[in-house]
């Protein structure tokens, strides 16, 4: 029976044994390609070349791969495992992805050439979370190294599976446990409670090592639930409120003591913004520019002021406050106080000084305006007497705009191109003169008598600014002449008035700078008053100028209408070669002399150049002295002057050719003497014998008497009125012999020879002026004629 | 049911194979004891042999096993037509008078599906076998039967009982791989 079951198990297992292949391999190769040829089979080829893989095969080999490795393979590994071309794998491997994903391994994806299953991150996240729950955190950067995935990746792995999968909160990019939170909550928290002055979080981090991801959100979320008690500035700066409450209670305790606290104070008590601190804390105070003040301190200053006020003093406004101010302190404060303004705005005080944080009651103003009249005067005599000369170009301008508006009209353009452009000195030295006489116009101008109905306020104040150019362009190193004198005397001015004003209010020594400032305010009253002073002074004073000026042309004119008449009697007696000459001679030593002097004169008048000597008729001038004169001219005059008196003096001169010389200056300086025609060569003549007649009359010397008939004879016979000095009287004596009787000649012979003998041996003449009188008088008739 | 009148010749190849197989030498029926027991051993070595044979020729065509006492076989038989291959259960009986009496091979699933065929599948050998058996008995056993009946039988009957349409692929493809 044994061998019976034996053999029973022998046929089993003969039978159950694969048969033997039958078919070689060459075959097999062939049946398969028949079976592709005929579409029948559909097969991979491995990289081995051993095996045939249908498509179907090869997706069951990629995912028991995939589950293999635990959901998780690269794409291209499995080339080198399943021995199949990658371009298979690919399209595998979207197959897979297309279809339905198989139960075992949940959702497919592929990323970063890997294909990943859904088990996989499940596990993944269960690894995690493990770490997790040992490192208490973790960085997702880290973990992306670790599983050499992306972060983001990561993240999208891990944020759906936070609080479930994983028990953590994600912040910055890590992961922390709950645990690790509350760890990091409680350190900060006792390290804030801790501090007691304001701190910097991020050092605060540094020190204590905190994680500065959950650092900011925890500070917020302790200040929110009131656990921690401060404030947060910015993100950056934790101030304990502790340390607010002390700071507060420092800043009031001093600010109620002292009354005033410095900005600069309140920063080093770590007061941010002090200003804005201060007065949201104490909205009554004022706020200046480096301190905050009690109103209460306003309110003292404002005592001070109304007590100085009503008893007509003045008091420092710097002196009423213990602390020091600025200028700018200083008007905020007049601004805040009602009563200090109103005080300023009714009149009741004024500011003065150069910060004017001087505050002089009216009354005190008053007290102190009394003395001006008095110094207004006595400046105002000191002027008129001192401003003849300086006042010279302005007058030069007045004098030229009434003779010659032309040049007066270049001058006025020439100033505004002087204005224009200030590099050129030239330009400069005559265009700012004429600007200063111009623009500033100031009080000396109203006192010369230029513009008296003009706005004295506005003058004064014009005049002031003008002086203040002056000083600039004389420092600048050009030169007014006009303004320069003007801010001197304006120098001088504040010392006087200042002396003047302690003199008659001693009180004003009390306070600083008080006087100066007192002077400086009253300054402009007193150059108004001093204006007015001295414009009363030469009222008068320009009523004799006027006068003055007018003789001048009177002579001038008399003078040249003269010589008109000498030279064409010269020219018209026709009198013998030697003699004319002699006459010619005569008039170019008196006559024309005498005009060019008076020219000068009235040339000097009009420059307002007191010449005195000049003036008189009958003084003798010398050529040095006109040359004194004609320096002191101004250019213009100058230079025509000085061609008049060439023609005058020169050597081949005549009186024509002075004549002519006359009418070349009268261009440039003017016309001031008048061409004869015939009309008026007859009133001159009038004039002349008229003048003759009287002074004919008049005199008792023979010699005199002889010289006036002489000429007036030869006016009433000849219509000439000759100029001729006595020792030439023979030659106009021949001259009239033809109208002449014999006995009045003879008479006028013998005279004449009488006075000649008589001034060669000095003695008086001895002759019968009556005879000689009545000749002239009576047109060449002797008494014996009649 | 009378047998087939054509003639069953057994091709070359059937000749070449039933050569290799070894002559049974006891003849005993399953009432002689311990002969019975010789007898199934040679049957079985028989068996054995034919399978070896079959499988290194590569045309494996049945599977067969017994009772413990040898008396009662069943297994499966299949034919490979037109790429498709039939499988029909085995089953038979020896008779008492065994090794004398021929063994009748049955194929229970073709009852009634074709007159080659007695009563209860048993295929119907016809003449040209059983004076074959009895020429050589007791040198033929089940092994014999196998390779001279039944291979034969279902060489001629199971093409025309697919082209008749009695016989359907789907009725009797591999039951099991």
């Amino acid at each position: 029976m044994e061998e019976l079951l034996a053999l029973q198990a022998e046929l089993a297992k003969v039978q159950s044994a694969p048969s033997s292949f039958k078919l070689s391999e060459p075959n097999v190769v062939e049946v398969v390609q028949k079976l592709v040829e005929l579409g029948l089979l559909d097969v991979l080829y491995t990289m081995n070349g051993k095996e045939y893989l249908t498509p179907r095969q090869l997706l069951r080999e990629v995912e028991d791969e995939l589950a293999a490795r635990g959901g998780r393979v690269n794409v291209t590994e499995l080339v080198a495992i399943l021995h199949v071309d990658l371009p298979y794998i690919d399209a595998a491997v979207a197959t897979l992805l297309r279809e339905p994903p198989p139960a075992a391994l949940g959702a497919l994806q592929l990323f970063q050439g890997e294909l990943i299953a859904e088990v996989y991150l499940d596990s993944l996240a269960e690894e995690i979370a493990l770490q997790l729950h040992g490192a208490g955190r973790l960085s997702i950067g880290e973990l992306a190294v670790q599983h050499t995935l992306t972060s983001e990746f990561l993240l999208r792995l891990v944020e759906p599976r936070l609080g479930s999968a994983i028990d953590a909160t994600l912040s910055g990019g890590a992961l922390y446990t709950a645990a690790y939170v509350a760890r990091h909550t409680a350190r900060v928290r006792g390290v804030l409670s801790g501090v007691t002055r304001p701190v910097s979080l991020p050092q605060l981090v540094r020190e204590h090592g905190f994680n500065e991801s959950l650092f900011a959100d925890c500070v917020a979320e302790l200040l929110a639930c009131g656990r921690l008690r401060g404030a947060l500035y910015g993100k950056s700066t934790f101030t304990p409120e502790v340390y607010t409450h002390a700071q507060q209670a420092a800043v009031l305790s001093f600010f109620t003591q002292n009354g005033v606290i410095e900005y600069a104070a309140l920063s080093k008590m770590q007061v941010k913004d002090p200003r804005a601190h201060m007065l949201a804390q104490h909205a009554d105070g004022i706020a200046l520019s480096s301190c905050f003040i009690k109103r209460e301190l306003l309110e003292a200053a404002e005592a001070q002021v109304e007590e100085a006020c009503t008893s007509g003093g003045a008091i420092d406004l710097y002196g009423c406050f213990t602390f020091t101010l600025t200028d700018e302190d200083l008007e905020r404060l007049v601004a805040a106080s009602p009563s200090i303004s109103s005080l300023l705005s009714t009149g009741r005080a004024v500011r003065l000084g150069d910060e004017r944080s001087l505050l002089a009651s009216s009354a005190l103003i008053e007290a102190c305006a009394k003395p001006l009249g008095e110094l207004a005067a006595a400046i105002a005599k000191e002027k008129g007497t001192a401003h003849v000369q300086t006042a010279a170009s302005k007058d030069d301008e007045a004098h030229g705009s009434s003779k010659k508006g032309g040049k007066a009209k270049a001058g006025k353009s020439k100033g505004k191109k002087g204005k224009g452009e200030d590099g050129d000195d030239d330009d400069e030295d005559e265009g700012g003169g004429k600007r200063g006489g111009k623009k500033g116009k100031d009080w000396r101008d109203a006192a010369l008598g230029g513009d008296l109905d003009d706005d004295d306020d506005d003058e004064v104040g014009r005049g002031k600014k003008g002086g203040k150019k002056g000083k600039d362009k004389k420092k600048a190193g050009g030169v007014d002449m006009n303004a320069a004198p003007a801010s001197s005397s304006e120098d001088d001015l504040l010392p006087r008035l200042e002396e003047k004003l302690l003199q008659a209010v001693p009180s004003l020594e009390e306070t600083t700078d008080l006087a100066a400032a007192m002077a400086a305010h009253l300054l402009p009253k007193l150059l108004q008053m001093v204006a007015t002073a001295v414009a009363e002074l030469q009222a008068s004073g320009v009523a004799e100028r006027r006068k003055a000026v007018q003789a001048a042309q009177e002579r001038l004119r008399s003078l040249s209408q003269n010589l008109q008449l000498f030279v064409k009697a010269n020219q018209a007696a026709d009198l013998p070669p030697a003699d004319a000459e002699a006459l010619d001679e005569a008039l170019l030593k008196s006559t024309c002399l005498e005009l060019f002097t008076a020219m000068l004169h009235s040339e000097a008048v009009h420059a307002g150049i007191h010449l005195p000597h000049l003036a008189d008729p009958e003084a003798d001038v010398t050529a040095s002295e006109r040359k004194e004169a004609m320096a002191l001219l101004p250019p213009k005059p100058r230079g025509a002057l000085q061609a008049l008196e060439k023609a005058a003096v020169g050597k081949a001169s005549t009186p024509t050719a002075f004549l002519e010389a006359l009418w070349v200056a009268e261009e440039v300086l003017g016309e001031q003497c008048v061409r004869l025609d015939r009309k008026r060569e007859k009133t001159a003549l009038a004039e002349a014998r008229a003048m003759l007649r009287s002074q004919l009359e008049s005199t008792d010397q023979a010699e005199v008497a002889l010289h006036l008939s002489t000429l007036l004879l030869e006016i009433d016979l000849n219509g000439l009125f000759f100029a001729a000095p006595g020792h030439l009287l023979h030659i106009l004596i021949s001259h009239l012999q033809p109208k002449l009787s014999p006995a009045a000649h003879a008479a006028l012979s013998d005279c004449y020879a009488e006075v000649a003998a008589s001034q060669k041996q000095q003695t008086d003449v001895a002759f019968d002026t009556e005879a000689v009188r009545h000749i002239g008088l009576n047109k060449g008739r002797a008494k014996g004629d009649e | 049911m009378s047998s087939t009148s054509s003639p069953r010749s057994i091709d070359a190849d059937t000749k070449a194979t039933v050569q290799k197989l070894p002559m049974l030498t006891v003849k005993a029926g399953p009432r002689d004891g311990e002969e019975w027991i010789k007898r199934v051993k040679e049957e079985y070595m028989a068996l054995i042999t034919y399978q070896k044979v079959n499988k290194e020729a590569g045309n494996e065509w049945f599977r067969i096993e017994s009772n413990p006492m040898g008396t009662r076989w069943t297994g499966k038989v299949w034919y490979v037509h037109e790429l498709l291959k039939y499988e029909f259960d085995l089953e038979f009986d020896l008779p008492v008078g065994y090794p004398a009496t021929a063994p009748e091979l049955a194929l229970p699933e073709l009852d009634g599906k074709t007159e080659k065929m007695y009563r209860g599948g048993k295929i119907c050998l016809d003449s040209h076998f059983r004076p074959l058996w009895a020429r050589n008995v007791p040198h033929f056993g089940i092994a014999h039967a196998m390779a001279l009946g039944m291979g034969p039988w279902l060489a001629v009957e199971i093409p025309s009982l697919i082209a008749n349409g009695r016989v359907k692929h789907e009725d009797f493809c591999a039951k099991s791989s």
